[in-house]
């Protein structure tokens, strides 16, 4: 007993993968192994279908009917890439979902794809529901655009609900600039009771003002 | 010494509530998702979690089971804060484990009693 | 072209960047690391060609490929290779870890250990030094190491199994007159224990020529994914988990976490060592 020897080439296939290759894995195949019952065959078809085109809408569709969370995971981390303005609306929708997984994975997409974002932004901006706001900011919070800021600043002026102004604040501690300045005597007048808002207001205005030029 | 530790994803909402809780006999630790909150707390002494419910990676929810699934933090009590407001987020906080649920924005006054009620001790003022 | 002065970085501003660079990768930067932290963002500013170090965090908090943040990772990340770096994962190995791997596996079958990147070697020749040294269950488990690595000279070097003096002086000098041989300076690592690792060509992220990569017990990936971008260490985060049988264990480097990752994997502790265990199969 003790280390083995190495062999070269690597010797393990392992028994799966013998398996998988007797069946012939074409992409309907895959797409049907993404409602197996099994959670690694739903896992490993993802990663199969991963980079194939077409594949985004068999993902997309399969979400919200999925419950393992690695394979939620898998399925956002396949939908990264050559993400689409038509897939943009149907992600979405999933910031509406009861599903924390879901609602994380929808924020942590736009946030990648900041183009596609920017063009949902505004009807995001509007919508009714302040926890869909609320995400909004979130995914400003972390999206590499340079319209950051001024949207930022326009949630704080605008928007009615102490939370979502709150989390706009909160983000607008990392990004502010001078400009954000001129905004803060209004939006601190819109709350003028709100302990946590005065304080981030007061951190940002330090914060700027000591920044170097 | 008592632990306190503020599992959030906003930077500066962590700053608040540690403002707000901070006294001399009190340590107190930041976690930005529930993931790292596990890195920091398990095999330590913790006494109370505070608990934001939207986080990315992992949620307010989720922690509060892992926490409640570990032999050593299992008893540790968890404030749970969210945005939420309808009564059925209060009800899954404490399926989840969480012992006390409270909504955005925090009262300063409310959470210093509640803090201090559960591990002792008074914020500074 | 003269040498342009570069601004300092104030309190207010430094404040910023470290609460951001905390928020994308979970590495907080104590205020003794001022001079570390401050030296490397004026190289960069200088590399991009910015004087203020406003315009130096707009460019880099805005470029949308996020390449430049990936730049400034890079550098602050001290990458260093030698023998028994970060030993205190090795010690959580033979002390805990192989002995509960052990608990999950029938007789007879072999524990599997695969370090990527292999670098020059040192990591998984480390670990194949700690097993005999310190790992009992060795006397009644096979154990087999495979190493790989994306770039060919590295694992040539990695064969050779030839040292420095610099790269070996962490081992304790009984254990590097037992496992090397000295030869002009440098020190040669001997046959037997370049016999038990298996090298191999690989790389993490090329998609379907990992998946020969399988039912791995315990995987040391060190100070890999912190040169990645999000999507490509998300991406590699699957890889690794495919990589694993249930119960197996991954170790990061020392500043890495999953925490900005993946939540796939349950953290456990050994003292104060971090690892992630894929959950056992029926449950997280």
């Amino acid at each position: 007993m003790g280390l083995k020897k190495k062999v070269e080439p690597i010797a393990d296939v392992s028994d799966d993968f013998e398996e998988k290759r007797e069946h012939p894995r074409t992409k309907e195949q895959l797409i049907s192994d993404l409602n197996s019952s099994d959670s690694d065959v739903r896992r490993w078809a993802v990663r199969d279908l991963s980079g194939q085109k077409d594949a985004h809408d068999a993902f997309i569709y399969r979400l919200p009917q999925e419950d393992d969370p690695t394979v939620i995971e898998a399925l956002f981390s396949a939908l990264e890439h050559d993400m689409t303005q038509s897939h943009a609306s149907q992600v979405i929708t999933m910031l509406k979902s009861e599903h924390v997984q879901l609602r994380n994975g929808a924020i942590e997409l736009m946030q990648q794809n900041p183009d596609i974002f920017a063009a949902n932004v505004n009807l995001l901006m509007h919508d009714e529901d302040p926890d869909t706001r609320i995400f909004c900011v979130d995914i400003i919070g972390a999206v590499a655009h340079i319209d950051a800021v001024n949207w930022l600043h326009q949630f704080a002026l605008n928007d009615d609900n102490e939370n979502v102004v709150g989390t706009a604040l909160d983000k607008l501690a990392e990004i502010a600039d001078v400009s954000t300045l001129d905004i803060l005597q209004t939006v601190e007048s819109r709350f003028p009771n709100h302990n946590y808002i005065q304080f981030v207001i007061s951190l940002i205005r330090n914060q700027v003002r000591n920044a170097d030029e | 010494m008592k632990t306190v530790m503020i599992v959030d994803d906003a930077s500066t909402v962590r700053m608040f509530h540690k403002m707000l809780v901070t006294s001399p006999d009190r340590i107190i630790e930041e976690a930005e998702n529930g993931v790292e909150a596990l890195e920091k707390a398990i095999g330590t002494n913790v006494d109370l979690f505070l608990v934001d419910v939207n986080m990315p990676k992992m949620d307010g929810y989720r922690l509060c089971k892992e926490i409640r699934l570990n032999e050593a933090l299992r008893a540790v009590p968890i404030i749970m804060i969210s945005t939420e407001s309808a009564n059925q987020d209060a009800e899954r906080a404490y399926q989840c484990g969480a012992n006390y649920y409270m909504t955005k924005p925090v009262d300063a006054d409310t959470l210093k009693s509640v803090v201090s009620a559960v591990i002792g001790g008074e914020a500074n003022e | 072209m003269n040498s342009v002065a570069l601004d300092k970085i104030g309190a207010a501003d430094f404040e910023r960047f470290r609460s951001m660079f905390y928020r994308k990768t979970g590495i907080h930067f104590e205020d003794s690391k001022r001079y570390f932290v401050d030296k490397r963002l004026h190289e960069r500013m200088k590399a991009t060609g910015h004087t203020s170090f406003k315009g130096y965090f707009t460019y880099m908090r805005f470029q949308a490929s996020g390449e430049e943040f990936q730049n400034l990772v890079n550098s602050m990340t001290v990458n260093e290779t030698y023998f028994f770096r970060e030993e205190y994962q090795f010690e959580a190995m033979t002390r805990e870890i192989m002995d509960e791997l052990d608990g999950y596996r029938p007789a007879g079958e072999d524990l599997r250990i695969w370090s990527v990147p292999s670098s020059t070697g040192e990591e998984p020749y480390s670990i194949a030094i700690y097993l005999i040294e310190y790992w009992k269950g060795l006397a009644h488990r096979d154990v087999e190491l495979i190493s790989s690595d994306i770039d060919s000279n590295v694992l040539a070097s990695a064969k050779k199994g030839l040292y420095s003096k610099r790269s070996v002086q962490n081992i304790p000098l009984p254990l590097v007159k037992k496992y090397f041989k000295e030869i002009n300076g440098q020190f040669q690592l001997s046959e037997d224990i370049r016999e038990s690792v298996s090298f191999t060509l690989a790389n993490i992220l090329s998609g379907s020529n990992m998946k020969q990569f399988r039912h791995f017990d315990l995987i040391f990936c060190r100070n890999l994914l912190i040169y990645f971008d999000d999507e490509s260490r998300k991406k590699a985060a699957h890889v690794l988990y495919d990589a694993m049988k249930p119960g197996g264990y991954i170790f990061l480097g020392h500043s890495e976490s999953m925490s900005r990752i993946s939540s796939m994997f349950k953290v456990r502790k050994f003292g104060d060592v971090i690892a992630y265990q894929k959950p056992l199969a029926g449950g997280a």
